[in-house]
């Protein structure tokens, strides 16, 4: 017993000493941020590079270490998780969701009205800050919002008789049958996680029987949206065996590695591309109706995904904090983003024609079609409650499975959504 | 035993001190925390909102609820009427002594010490439906027509999720080998002088004798049952549509994605009233068993 | 008693081997891939490999912190098991005599048995949370040592309950006192039934992952089977690396299990039944 306390003590005592060592050290603020840019990706990249200029400029004084969750999902729940546990990171980003506002209501986040000043406040469009502002307390700075497009193999269509990407919905399907005659899986999706590439086509299909008006009013039971859930019913006998239970990677393997001709992704994909097959593909406006509720070149985006940080106690930490965040929202950070990391940001921009002239030809692809978009809609997952998000792998499961009606679907969605 | 001092006996009590302590705090402390907050909503930010029996009425109304309890039942199932029959017939084979066997019983054991990470990682490829084994094997032997997406099927990927349980029997067989082990020699040595052949002596003395084995095995594979989270959730995220989810994927999932504590601690609630009626029934039968000799 | 080579002899033979390829096979198979590039994975999965290669393995090792992770697996392993053998061994001891309130103590050592730890994600991880050890890895060995206590105390009483009593009691009239009884007679002879206990203790903390997983955030406290699991999620899903950092992950306990077989195997065989 007395040695077992003894050793006990000892452990304790050894743990103490171990985190003042680390306590101490220099006066230089280390501002520790948590996202899921990955270096394996051009986006990690650039955010690494990004930090690496910050920490030189401000060399003495701050020094921003970031730690990574690739895995977006998890990264989200990671993300609450530590937000309850009384360990926010010092910065992070997620899916501003209108039905989710648990972490701003946590009271552990960063006010950043003081903050606000009228330089930083021009680098922002006056919506995406009116967007984040809850009762009159900015928790969060606009990041980004990006379009998920379709992308294609270029190759893949030319070889089913198609030189350009399907216009109208009818021509998009006439097209998934000429591949599928080829033995080609038409276009990727999965459902595990947070089924984005299936939502995001349910969204495409959604937008275009609904219009913008109604897509992105939040209702989820309607002739619309059933209409949209028969047709992700139908696309999916022209996706891969493996669709059913795969994930994001899997899915978006399959289109790097040729396996598939179309998948609906943000300017993210870009930079995950290998550059073999990166040369083959290229974006399009998705299809829609003639005289659709819809205009031409409407596009489907993700939330808002602001930045955020934790309430801190030391007004020096704040003011660093704030001071990183600056430096990321700057235009001089926003090129660099979209330019090397193919991650398009929030804050403002303009791309000289020199800028454009080191852009690879995918990339200005999807920069054009970026910049022309007409209408918006917001991915309909983004705006589900947490509940119905965490039940919508499976219910989009039974939907493609034929195991659930496409009103069914709606109806149960609606209903997870209520809860 | 009767005639060690009291004054022994009090200090004894003292030497279980700690591990009454420990239990204390991961069990009695849990068991209370959990029933008090499954009578509250909660997403684990923001404050608690009492809701009485609202989290149990939520969760027996749930179809999904139904479908985790039903697979965890399946489970129990799968070990009960599979996984411990098999190490019996892989211990009274080994017990056989037939060549090799000493190496048989090293390799069977292999897989428990392999974590059910890599396992449940390695059979998500056996089973893909383009580059996995089994598939490839079907169609190597002409049974092309019987390839499919093994895990994207809700009428295979239940089974498919449970066979690396049902095959990794080492530790079971184990169990049982030991327990064949303390059967005395002589009984079989009286029964082949009564003309009885290898599968009478397993009827009528190995199999009688294993009882007690039997029981441990219940014990261990049905808490693991009950337990199990690497399966589902790694080779099939609990899909498609559910039907691979259990109770334990289903706590993780409230808890976790959905910010429901209070329906995740309910759920647990009943998880824990599972392994309690589990575990009765086996204390039970061995206090019988106990009687009986 | 050697069988005869009867045809249910051959039968037995066939079944028993056949169960041997079913169960090692695909690990082979897994291993054989780790030494493929990901590209000929997915073009010819089953042919013979063209080129076998480490680069799977050095990129691996390159881009992440194996090492440590195996550290902090081994670490959480170690404490867990340590904590628990020493709380087992002393609560078994005492439970060797006679004392008031023992009936009592037995039951609520027994009650952990009982239900199914997973059940408790929330309030451990509210628990890690309160006393600071969220991230941590002592907040993952204790917990795991929690969990574990009731099985190891279970084996661990269990052979200990089946020792001979006169040994205590001569070392008693000897004038021994209860530790020294505890350390150099009792002790001594458990030894199988503790090693019953440190394989289940070891084997289901160096593979456990629902709790590793919540209570993790940092590298720092991650564990092997943490680590494995992200190299299948997004933007990672290289499955030839995911087969290389797998194989690293599972060839410690392998080299420890092929070197203690004898022990392990014989270990179990004296301690498990007495549970």
């Amino acid at each position: 017993m007395k040695k077992l306390l003894s050793l006990m003590l000892a452990l304790s005592m050894l743990l103490g000493c171990l985190s003042f060592a680390a306590a101490e050290g220099n006066d230089v603020i280390e501002i520790n941020i948590y996202h899921h840019m990955s270096t394996d990706t051009a986006r990690g990249q650039a955010t690494e590079k990004l930090l690496e200029m910050f920490n030189e400029a401000y060399a003495g004084q701050y020094k921003a270490v970031s730690s990574v969750n690739p895995d977006f999902p998890t990264y989200q729940e990671k993300v609450k998780a530590m937000i309850a546990a009384n360990e926010t990171p010092d910065i992070f980003c997620y899916n501003f969701n209108p039905n989710d506002l648990s972490r701003q209501e946590s009271g552990k986040l960063m006010d950043f009205t003081p903050y606000m000043d009228e330089a930083w406040k021009a680098c922002f469009k006056e919506s995406d800050l009116e967007l984040l502002t809850l009762d009159g307390h900015l928790y969060s700075i606009p990041r980004a919002q990006q379009s998920a497009v379709f992308y294609y193999n270029t190759e893949l269509l030319a070889a089913a008789g198609y030189d350009h990407f399907p216009t109208t919905w009818d021509e998009f399907y006439a097209c998934c049958e000429a591949l599928k005659a080829n033995n080609v899986s038409a276009i990727s999706l999965y459902t595990a996680d947070d089924a984005w590439y299936a939502t995001c086509f349910l969204t495409y299909a959604f937008a275009s029987y609904a219009g913008s008006t109604v897509a992105n009013s939040g209702v989820i039971d309607c002739e619309e949206m059933v209409k949209a859930a028969a047709d992700l019913q139908k696309v999916w006998q022209y996706t891969t065996n493996d669709a059913v239970g795969a994930n994001y990677s899997v899915a978006s393997n399959n289109f790097a590695n040729g396996k598939t001709a179309m998948i609906i992704d943000g300017p993210w994909l870009m930079g995950s591309l290998p550059e073999d097959i990166a040369g083959k593909v290229a974006v399009a406006a998705a299809p829609n109706f003639e005289g659709g509720a819809i205009q031409d070149n409407y596009q489907v985006t993700d939330a808002q995904s602001p930045w955020a940080a934790a309430a801190q106690a030391d007004p020096a930490k704040a003011e660093a904090i704030v001071a990183l965040l600056k430096y990321l929202t700057s235009e001089e950070a926003v090129k660099i983003y979209t330019l090397e990391g193919s991650e398009y940001q929030s804050a403002r921009m303009t791309l000289t024609d020199e800028d454009k002239a080191g852009m690879t030809p995918l990339q200005l692809g999807y920069y054009e079609l970026y910049a022309t978009g007409t209408e918006n809609v917001v991915n309909v997952q983004r705006n589900l409650s947490t509940a119905a998000n965490s039940a919508l792998p499976s219910l989009v499961e039974s939907l493609v499975l034929g195991e659930i009606s496409a009103a069914d679907f709606a109806a149960q969605l609606d209903a997870e959504n209520a809860y | 035993m009767q005639r060690v001092s009291s004054k022994r006996g009090s200090s004894a009590f003292w030497y279980t001190v700690p591990a009454l302590a420990m239990t204390v705090a991961f069990f009695v402390v849990p068991l209370v925390y959990l029933i008090v907050v499954s009578l509250y909503k909660w997403n684990g930010l923001g404050a608690m909102k009492f809701v009485g029996l609202g989290n149990y009425t939520y969760i027996f109304n749930n179809a999904n609820f139904h479908k985790a309890l039903r697979v965890t039942l399946t489970w129990l199932a799968s070990a009960l009427f599979l996984h411990i029959p098999l190490g019996m017939v892989l211990s009274l084979m080994l017990n056989r002594r037939p060549k090799g066997w000493r190496f048989l019983r090293v390799m069977y054991f292999i897989p428990n010490v392999i974590s059910t990470t890599a396992v449940s990682f390695m059979w998500y490829f056996i089973y893909h439906s383009d580059m996995g084994m089994l598939n490839g094997l079907l169609r190597a032997v002409g049974l092309g027509h019987l390839t499919r997406s093994w895990l994207g099927n809700t009428s295979t990927a239940l089974f498919c999720n449970q066979v690396p349980f049902i095959l990794y029997v080492g530790l079971t067989t184990i169990i049982f080998l030991t327990q064949l082990s303390t059967v005395s020699p002589e009984l079989y040595e009286a029964a082949e002088i009564d003309g009885a052949d290898g599968l009478r002596k397993d009827l009528y003395i190995s199999i009688p004798m294993l009882k007690p084995a039997i029981l441990t095995n219940v014990m261990l594979n049905g808490a693991f049952c009950l337990r199990t989270f690497e399966y589902p959730f790694l080779m099939t995220s609990g899909g498609p549509s559910n039907s691979t989810t259990n109770l334990a994927l289903y706590i993780y999932r409230e808890m976790m994605s959905a910010n429901r504590y209070g329906v995740s601690m309910a759920a647990g609630l009943v998880t824990i009233l599972l392994g309690v009626l589990l575990m009765t029934i086996v204390t039970l039968l061995q206090k019988e068993r106990k009687v009986k000799l | 008693m050697k069988p005869k080579l009867t045809a249910s002899c051959v039968m037995m033979y066939i079944f028993l081997y056949l169960m041997l390829i079913v169960m090692i096979v695909p690990f082979l198979w897994l291993i054989l891939s780790s030494f493929r590039p990901n590209m000929e994975l997915f073009s010819e999965p089953f042919s013979l490999p063209r080129h076998l290669s480490l680069a799977n393995y050095s990129a691996v090792l390159a881009s992440h912190p194996m090492f440590l992770y195996l550290f902090n697996t081994v670490f959480v392993t170690g404490v867990a098991a340590v904590i628990d053998v020493t709380v087992a061994v002393c609560a078994g001891y005492g439970c060797m005599h006679v004392f008031k309130g023992k009936g009592f103590v037995v039951f609520l050592l027994s009650l952990g048995l009982f239900i199914p730890t997973n059940a408790f994600l929330v309030p451990y991880y509210i628990m890690v949370n309160k006393v600071g050890l969220y991230d941590n890895l002592w907040g993952i060995a204790l917990t795991y040592a929690g969990i574990n206590l009731p099985i190891t105390v279970m084996v661990v009483r269990g052979y200990m309950d089946t020792l001979p009593t006169e040994l205590m009691e001569s070392a008693h009239i000897d004038g021994a006192t209860s530790r020294q009884t505890l350390i150099h007679i009792v002790l001594p002879i458990s030894v199988p039934g503790i090693v019953t206990a440190c394989v289940f203790v070891v084997i289901q903390c160096w593979n456990e992952l629902l709790f590793a997983n919540i209570l993790n955030q940092s590298d720092g406290s991650r564990t092997l089977q943490v680590a494995i699991r992200s190299f299948l999620t997004t933007f990672e899903a290289n499955y030839a690396y995911a087969f290389a950092a797998m194989v690293l992950a599972i060839l410690p306990t392998i080299i420890v299990y092929s070197l203690l077989t004898n022990q392990i195997i014989s270990g179990m065989t004296a301690g498990a039944v007495k549970g």
